[in-house]
């Protein structure tokens, strides 16, 4: 809707007056030597804005590692929807993420809309904050270089001594009323913030051998490639992947009792379909036994099962096969599978 | 708790109706029949689908309906096997205890698209609660003439395995049905057929061309029934099957139940054949 500028050293500045609205912000901040997680803003120092990966993507806003869904009494009289939301400013969300947040939006928005995930999606305002790549970086891969305006509410790009601030949404114009050190950016300053990006299209050195959109087509064609042997002679079913992505969602649900017996909720938490147990029946029977079957359950949820919200569930943060503990890494499989296939391989 | 806590009635799709237990029946030594009765009225299902049963405090699990939607009743039947934490304490409760009902979800069996077909039936063990869904449909006095000729298959391992025992002595008696029966194992009382199901399709004289083929039993039987499907020259788009799967949300979202890209919540439990044939995952 409109650019702005802020100047860098009125950063801090900034984030004092958001917290003047008394909404709860969440942002990246140091934790340890070289780590960075996404936390509440109580000083606006401690706000990193320059960072390149938090440990957990910022989908734990959205969908808590766990919550409660409904709650009842016991003997059971009365079961009620429970929605534990609160109006949020996210703060810093690389394009990546921002990618994730938006795919996960479009799954549980979707047929069955989940009212837990909508409403708290409803009441976050989202500032984004462009970023440099490094080496496990790979948003040039899957597109994610830069974000689509829908994806956000305010999107900052450094462009030197200052920020350029693209406002997207009226929630994001209502935010940075009234802040007298923001000003209308020139064009000479929206100017800088597309050199930018020129720049960091070439920035990733991790790099799929091909296009994005070549990659239904050769997901339709590995199903039986023995790359997913050799991940799965790797991999060690931790389920760090899962728990570390922007866009893995799936989730297990169980009840639970209070002590003296007479409550109890359905409690949503993460889940991993890595784990051996993930699609089990009371019976016995695993669907997925073999763990490179999983490993490519996963890979098929990326790119390929779920390209009806997008080409690409994967949102090139890296995070995954940073955390690997067997060193399985998406561009390397990708890039594996692309050599072998010739368009003579097994269809899904 | 934190006062930001959101209460809401019935916004959730996660929040199930409260429903109470009219009946218990021991079908088994494992398996209990439930009557079920929903405050809102009838459920509304159609045969194959399932529905996602809580039990207050312990947890939830998806069953498939067992009676028809055809039924005098008001209520629902489903037969539940005691094997995992859900289900036995389910088999815990009587009559008049509250358990929780969310659905009816899933594909079904397309009974009205049937009508003027032939049926045959293949059922295996606790594979038989799902299809009795729509056998006792189309052979309500009122739904039997719109369907041509109906074939029962239905094996248990052995004799005290049968599910609904009134019902099948019912069923064996029959005339305007061809209605055979297996065990795997025999005792000393049985004397009728011994052997798997495929057994069985030696007897069977169906017009294979006009002939819709229902499959419900453990994952173990489907290709062997295909088998037997296949060297009668049954074709493949006549064939449905229901697929078991872990259900935990019921409404596509938490990835339990997929099938390679398919939802078996959404998408399933009754898949034609044909859709899911080159699936590695199916079965």
């Amino acid at each position: 809707m409109s650019f702005k500028y802020l100047p860098k050293e009125k950063a801090q500045d900034f984030l004092s007056e958001l917290l003047k609205t008394g909404i709860e912000i969440n942002a990246p901040h140091k934790k340890g030597e070289k780590f960075y997680t996404f936390e509440k803003v109580t000083d606006p120092s401690e706000v990193v804005f320059d960072y390149v990966r938090t440990i957990l993507p910022p989908k734990k806003y959205f969908l808590p590692q766990t919550e409660s869904l409904v709650e009842y009494d016991l003997p059971v009289t009365k079961v009620e929807s429970k929605i534990d939301s609160k109006p949020r400013i996210l703060f810093g969300v690389h394009p990546c993420d921002l990618k994730g947040i938006f795919l996960l939006n479009k799954a549980f928005s979707d047929k069955n809309l989940d009212s837990n995930f909508v409403e708290r999606s409803k009441q976050t305002i989202i500032i984004g904050i462009d970023c440099v790549p490094d080496d496990n970086c790979f948003c040039t891969s899957v597109g994610t270089v830069i974000p689509k305006n829908e994806y956000f509410d305010i999107f900052l790009t450094d462009i030197g001594n200052g920020y350029l601030i693209n406002i997207a949404t009226e929630k994001g114009e209502e935010l940075i009323k009234g802040i007298s050190f923001i000003r209308n950016a020139t064009d000479g300053e929206i100017q800088l913030r597309d050199e930018f990006v020129d720049r960091k299209n070439n920035m990733c050195k991790n790099k799929m051998d091909v296009p994005l959109s070549e990659l239904p087509l050769i997901f339709s064609g590995v199903y039986n490639s023995h790359v997913w042997e050799e991940n799965g002679e790797k991999c060690v079913a931790c389920g760090r992947c899962n728990l570390v992505c922007p866009t893995c969602y799936c989730f297990d649900v169980i009840d639970k009792m209070n002590l003296k017996l007479n409550e109890g909720q359905r409690i949503r938490q993460w889940d991993s379909c890595h784990l051996e147990d993930f699609t089990k029946v009371a019976t016995g029977e695993v669907f997925r036994e073999k763990k490179s079957s999983r490993d490519r359950h996963r890979f098929y949820r990326k790119f390929y099962y779920l390209s009806k919200y997008s080409p690409s569930f994967c949102v090139g943060c890296g995070r995954c096969g940073l955390e690997c503990l067997a060193d399985i890494e998406i561009v390397e499989t990708v890039n594996r599978l692309s050599k072998e296939y010739n368009g003579t391989s097994s269809k899904v | 708790m934190n006062n930001n806590l959101i209460s809401t009635n019935n916004s959730s799709i996660y929040v199930p109706e409260i429903a109470t237990i009219k009946s218990v029946n021991q079908l088994t030594d494992f398996e209990k029949l439930f009557e079920i009765e929903l405050k809102s009225g009838r459920l509304g299902h159609k045969p194959g689908q399932f529905v996602q049963v809580e039990i207050f405090g312990v947890g939830e699990a998806p069953i498939s309906v067992s009676s028809p939607p055809n039924s005098k009743a008001n209520t629902f039947e489903l037969c539940v096997r005691r094997v995992g934490n859900v289900t036995s304490a389910l088999h815990q409760l009587t009559e008049g205890s509250k358990i929780g009902i969310r659905g009816p979800y899933g594909t079904f069996f397309n009974v009205a698209e049937m009508k003027g077909k032939d049926i045959l039936f293949v059922a295996g063990g606790i594979g038989y609660a799902p299809l009795r869904s729509a056998i006792n449909y189309v052979l309500a006095e009122e739904e039997r003439k719109n369907y041509g000729k109906i074939t029962i298959l239905y094996g248990v391992k052995t004799p005290s395995d049968f599910l609904f025992q009134n019902e099948i002595n019912e069923l064996r008696n029959r005339k305007d049905i061809d209605f055979f029966d297996t065990v795997d194992k025999a005792d000393a009382n049985w004397q009728g057929h011994v052997g798997v199901i495929t057994t069985l399709f030696p007897k069977i004289n169906i017009d294979t061309n006009n002939t819709m083929t229902i499959i419900c039993g453990p994952p173990i039987m489907y290709k062997f029934v295909l088998l037997e499907c296949r060297s009668i020259q049954i074709p493949e788009n006549n064939i449905v099957m229901s697929l078991e799967r872990k259900m935990k949300c019921g409404v596509g979202k938490c990835g339990h139940c997929q099938i390679n890209g398919l939802y078996c919540c959404q998408e399933g439990p009754v898949f034609d054949y044909s859709r899911i044939k080159e699936m590695e995952e199916a079965l």
